[in-house]
């Protein structure tokens, strides 16, 4: 019956079943055109045939598009709100108006324009779960990826948005060759209401009589409910060959208030399938190839019925994760490998001139003497060898700075030295002294060229004394006026007088002072070049 | 299939198979490249430091024999007078001793502390050597000031080694002074440092 469909890729293959209440077909895409088809009773022998195709076909998705009398369709409202609220008073309308259908989908068909504005909402539901049950579970036995489940209702819908002219309140009739007669009613091109109804079977008798009585049914229907404003016209859109269209035009039942407008399926099947013969009036083939060509998204499978599916969806994006890493990883590890290879080139051609000039420099570096460092460092060290030498200190030079002046001053007797170097003149200065004791620089001009700087603390006295503090006071200031004078001085600063007078000091004494010693200390900086 | 889950394992063993196996050669492929890449990548970086260092040392070979002729007499005469290279301890007390003997000075006594880093106060630019001192603290009985010159003149002629004196302090010892031979009139106390330069990764500089 079946021939062994399995093809090496059936990525961009996908599967259709078309299931009615007598029949069931399965058809394939295949290469961006609709393929094969196959038909199948709803018996057990059906079953068991429905059964081998699966095990031999290849597992491509498949779409379930479902056209019984069990599909209902409920209009109503409820509060415009959002998130889990809504969800829970759709959950709550669908339980109430289809209480025991496991197949539900509710469309969002905008808002009321008056009152509180609440969201109209269409509730449709296979009521009858028998429908699909036992194919669901055929599929699910096999792993085939079910990509969604779909009525004619919803497939038309979809359908007549690509049909132009298509008037507001709008009555789409089309026949299908397994299910019958379907009239679904769209107002402003949203489903409001759809019908189905059985037909003879095709030749037996002619379909004009029967359509147009069915059409009448469900226009008194439609103006039962409201559907159509009053004094408002139904447009009737019939979906047929040519020989069933004429049979219509000859058809003289008289139907008020209704616009006919008769649409040839071979003109549809042109601009669509592209060429295919058709002298039957049934639009299987039509909505199929919508169906499968844009894909339509599910309406009625919940998750669960979908999660082969998934795991192929999965499956594919691994598979293009894998590949993807792989490209990626061969192509990073081709650039670095072909950089290295460069890198390896230029590091033999680089070694090579490095033994060239080694040679060379050997050669030249042959000619000198032996050295323990190289000429670049012995520079370096007789520079700083050099530099310690300029550096050398000892006390010579204060102490005969010191000598000159009290070679002027006989009567001072030196009798302590305290004497240290530093390239910081301050040094040992307290920085809260007073801004006098602060050593400041006798001659700008000459601070550049001063090396650093020889400091002494000297401890003197005065002999003899007699006593009289203010000739003391004064010979100190004349001594430390002389070293002043001196042209490496940098800074003279008296630290104690023989008899402090400030004004912060505590003074007591015997008024005959004679015979006591006339002691002062001396702070003296000198530079050094 | 995991019924918890509602994942059939089945469907998707080979595809996680495979990404498992794409992902370890990938990885693999990837640490490889890198790794031969940088391995390559730091020689050819190496090779080329040692050519430019080769190339500019063969350039400079004249300017190194101009050095060579300028500075290395200086650099040997500071290698045996103890300032570049190890420090001559032993020549600086006979030093000591022969001046004390020599200018017949009433006190000496000295003192050497072991070795260790100098960093001075001044710039001196050394990259490539450590400055080490040898603190030396000296008391001396002086006649007079210019005993102390004696000494360091001494030092300075006969000593091997480079050193500079930080401190000193001078003491007056009773209020006469007497010019007698063998009077300490004033105390001296003086800290010196000698210093020595050495190579900075510990290598011993031999000639």
């Amino acid at each position: 019956m079946i021939s062994l469909l399995k093809s090496k890729s059936e990525f961009f293959n996908r599967r259709a079943l078309y299931i009615s209440a007598d029949k069931l077909s399965v058809y394939h895409w295949h290469k961006g055109t609709l393929g094969e088809s196959f038909l199948f009773d709803l018996d057990d022998a059906g079953r068991a045939n429905f059964q081998r195709y699966l095990q031999e076909s290849e597992n491509s998705p498949m779409t379930i598009l479902v056209d019984v009398i069990e599909e209902e369709f409920r209009q109503d409202t409820i509060p415009h709100v959002f998130g889990a609220d809504r969800q829970a008073l759709i959950k709550r309308k669908q339980s109430r108006l289809y209480r025991d259908a496991s197949y539900l989908y509710t469309q969002d068909q905008g808002r009321e324009e008056e009152g509180r504005r609440d969201d109209r909402l269409l509730f449709m539901a296979i009521t009858k779960d028998e429908v699909l049950k036992p194919w669901l579970e055929l599929l699910h036995e096999h792993k085939v990826p079910l990509s969604g489940i779909l009525s004619v209702a919803l497939l038309l819908q979809s359908y007549v948005k690509t049909l132009l002219n298509i008037s507001d309140h709008a009555l789409v009739v089309t026949l299908q060759s397994i299910s019958g007669l379907r009239q679904t009613f769209f107002g402003k091109k949203e489903l409001k209401i759809s019908r189905l109804s059985k037909l003879a079977r095709y030749g037996t008798e002619s379909y004009a009589p029967r359509i147009y009585t069915e059409v009448d049914k469900i226009q008194r229907y439609l103006n039962s409910l409201r559907l159509i404003p009053n004094e408002t016209s139904l447009d009737v859109y019939i979906l047929a060959d040519k020989a069933t269209i004429d049979e219509l035009k000859n058809e003289s039942t008289s139907l008020p208030m209704m616009k006919r407008h008769y649409i040839e399926i071979e003109e549809l099947l042109e601009s669509t399938v592209g060429g295919v013969p058709q002298t039957v009036p049934f639009c299987d083939k039509l909505l199929i190839h919508h169906l499968l060509k844009t894909q339509v998204k599910n309406c009625y499978a919940p998750p669960e019925d979908m999660r082969y599916f998934k795991m192929r969806n999965m499956r594919y994006a691994m598979n293009a994760a894998s590949i993807m890493l792989l490209i990626f990883s061969v192509v990073y590890s081709g650039i670095n490998f072909m950089n290295g290879l460069t890198y390896k080139q230029e590091s033999e051609a680089s070694k090579n001139k490095t033994n060239f000039y080694q040679a060379r420099y050997d050669l030249a570096r042959g000619r000198l003497p032996k050295t323990p460092v190289e000429p670049a460092q012995i520079k370096l060290a007789v520079e700083a060898a050099s530099t310690l030498a300029e550096y050398k200190s000892t006390p010579y030079e204060m102490l005969k700075f010191i000598g000159k002046g009290l070679q002027q001053f006989p009567d001072i007797k030196l009798d302590d030295l305290d004497w240290n170097y530093s390239v910081d003149p301050n040094k040992g200065l307290a920085k809260t002294s007073s801004d006098n004791n602060i050593a400041q620089p006798t001659d700008g001009s000459e601070e550049n060229k001063v090396k650093y700087y020889q400091i002494s603390n000297l401890k003197a006295h005065i002999e003899p004394f007699d006593g009289n503090y203010r000739e003391a006071i004064s010979l100190v200031n004349e001594f430390a006026e002389t070293l002043r004078s001196y042209k490496s001085v940098y800074d003279i600063s008296i630290d104690s007088f023989p008899l402090d007078i400030s004004s912060t000091a505590t003074l007591q004494g015997d008024a005959d002072a004679a015979g006591k010693a006339a002691i002062f200390t001396l702070r003296a900086v000198i530079g050094v070049n | 299939m995991d019924a918890k889950s509602g994942i059939d394992w089945d469907v998707l063993k080979g595809s996680l198979i495979l990404f498992c196996i794409c992902l370890l050669i990938g990885s693999s492929l990837i640490a490889g490249a890198y790794l031969f890449n940088s391995k390559l990548s730091k020689e050819l970086k190496q090779n080329k430091n040692v050519f430019q260092s080769i190339s500019q040392r063969y350039l400079d070979v004249d300017q190194e024999e101009k050095l060579l002729h300028e500075y290395f007499p200086q650099f040997v005469s500071l290698y045996n007078k103890g300032v570049i290279g190890r420090e001559k301890r032993l020549n600086w007390i006979e030093a000591l001793r022969k001046s004390g003997e020599e200018i017949k000075l009433p006190a000496l006594r000295y003192s050497i502390n072991s070795q260790e880093e100098f960093t001075p106060e001044f710039e001196v630019n050394h990259s490539g050597y450590t400055l080490y001192q040898s603190n030396m603290e000296l008391s001396l009985g002086l006649l007079h000031e210019g005993d102390l010159f004696k000494l360091l003149k001494y030092i300075d002629k006969s000593a091997d080694g480079a050193y500079t004196i930080s401190e000193c302090t001078f003491r007056r010892n009773g209020a006469e002074i007497k010019m007698e031979k063998g009077h300490a009139n004033v105390s001296a106390n003086c800290l010196f440092h000698w210093i020595t330069i050495g190579l900075s990764n510990g290598d011993r500089i031999e000639i």
